[in-house]
């Protein structure tokens, strides 16, 4: 019988219910574009990491594809057109330097702490994040160390000679 | 939502993951009335919530239709979040409100998370009763404080708690009579 009321009053008693729940778009928002910055990122990096992909096959096994040569080719001609020579170079290093920026905001977050004066920076894994990152950063070091074999290194042997 | 909504949602979903957003829409309020409601704490619920919200978006693709209705599993992972929870709290036994009180990290400013917390705990802290037994309810063994909560809180069937919960209907019901017991003992060596 002592049970029973117990349980009556269980089931008779008043919980909270929260309607006005405010944060709940913010949340929302930051929950439904969390996939975006990798997204995109993957887009960036498609054409520098076939590009590279082809040029290793080429160098290192010397098969040379019809369409890569079409494609270097191609290259060379915008390169010679004064506004277009821009757009290889921003496709090739400029979108991966780009990833590299938006996955690193999505994964790092930074807070200034007033009281101590410290900046304090939390990173968040998000394994997949990180691999577009590393993959990024080696896509822009090939590159550059290219662009340094192919000028500088190359004038200084010129004026060597 | 009906069952067989869900289950067309549930498709939408698997063509288009924006369609998340529905599914976002529909059960987040219950879902967080569910955590607030175990937990009692505004800021608490909210990390509850949306780590729930986050684990169901990461996994709504390998969720395979059998027996369990979308709303059951989102309770379920509710549950494993807010046990996980209490088994850390267990461990580094400070509250979050007691660090705030004692100005040891800075609470956050805007307008909008102060009113909102400031409505949310005035709301909490109004039912005097509920909190005596949600207090009370914390001191009880998890399983105990799971299917209590989710009867008297939540006001769900038996069938339903085996569904969230994962188990039959006869230790459902065990759990509860065993709980209830304990409940009221703690109740009575609480006054």
């Amino acid at each position: 019988m002592k049970e029973d009321k117990f349980e009556k009053r269980l089931d008779d008693l008043q919980v909270p219910h929260i309607n006005d729940i405010r944060h709940q778009q913010i949340l929302k928002f930051a929950l439904l574009n969390s996939r975006k910055s990798s997204q995109i990122g993957v887009a960036f990096i498609v054409i520098p990491c076939l590009f590279l992909f082809f040029q290793f096959i080429k160098e290192w096994f010397g098969l040379d594809f019809h369409f890569f040569s079409t494609f270097e080719g191609f290259m060379s001609h915008l390169d010679k057109i004064p506004l277009l020579k821009w757009i290889f170079p921003i496709v090739l290093v400029g979108l991966p330097i780009v990833t590299i920026m938006i996955n690193s905001l999505s994964i790092v977050h930074f807070h200034w702490d007033k009281i101590n004066k410290e900046l304090l920076i939390s990173l968040k894994f998000k394994l997949f994040n990180i691999i577009l990152i590393l993959i990024s950063i080696f896509i822009v070091l090939v590159f550059l160390f290219y662009l340094v074999h192919e000028n500088i290194y190359e004038q200084v042997l010129r004026s060597l000679d | 939502m009906t069952i067989d909504e869900e289950r067309l949602l549930l498709l939408e979903i698997k063509r288009d993951l924006r369609n998340f957003g529905i599914l976002f829409d529909t059960y987040y309020k219950p879902i967080f009335n569910y955590i607030c409601r175990r937990v009692a704490e505004y800021d608490v619920s909210r990390d509850i919530a949306s780590e729930t919200f986050l684990k169901a978006y990461l996994n709504i693709n390998s969720f395979i239709w059998k027996k369990i209705s979308i709303s059951s599993w989102l309770y379920r992972i509710a549950t494993n979040e807010i046990n996980l929870y209490f088994r850390k709290a267990k461990n580094y036994p400070v509250s979050l409100d007691k660090l705030l009180e004692n100005n040891m990290f800075d609470r956050p400013e805007t307008d909008n998370y102060l009113t909102e917390k400031e409505l949310i705990e005035k709301e909490l802290h109004f039912h005097h009763e509920y909190m005596e037994v949600q207090k009370n309810l914390t001191k009880l063994d998890s399983k105990y404080q799971e299917v209590l909560s989710l009867r008297y809180f939540e006001k769900k069937t038996i069938i339903e708690i085996a569904d969230i919960l994962n188990k039959k209907e006869g230790t459902i019901k065990s759990l509860l009579s065993r709980g209830i017991n304990k409940l009221r003992d703690s109740l009575n060596n609480a006054t």
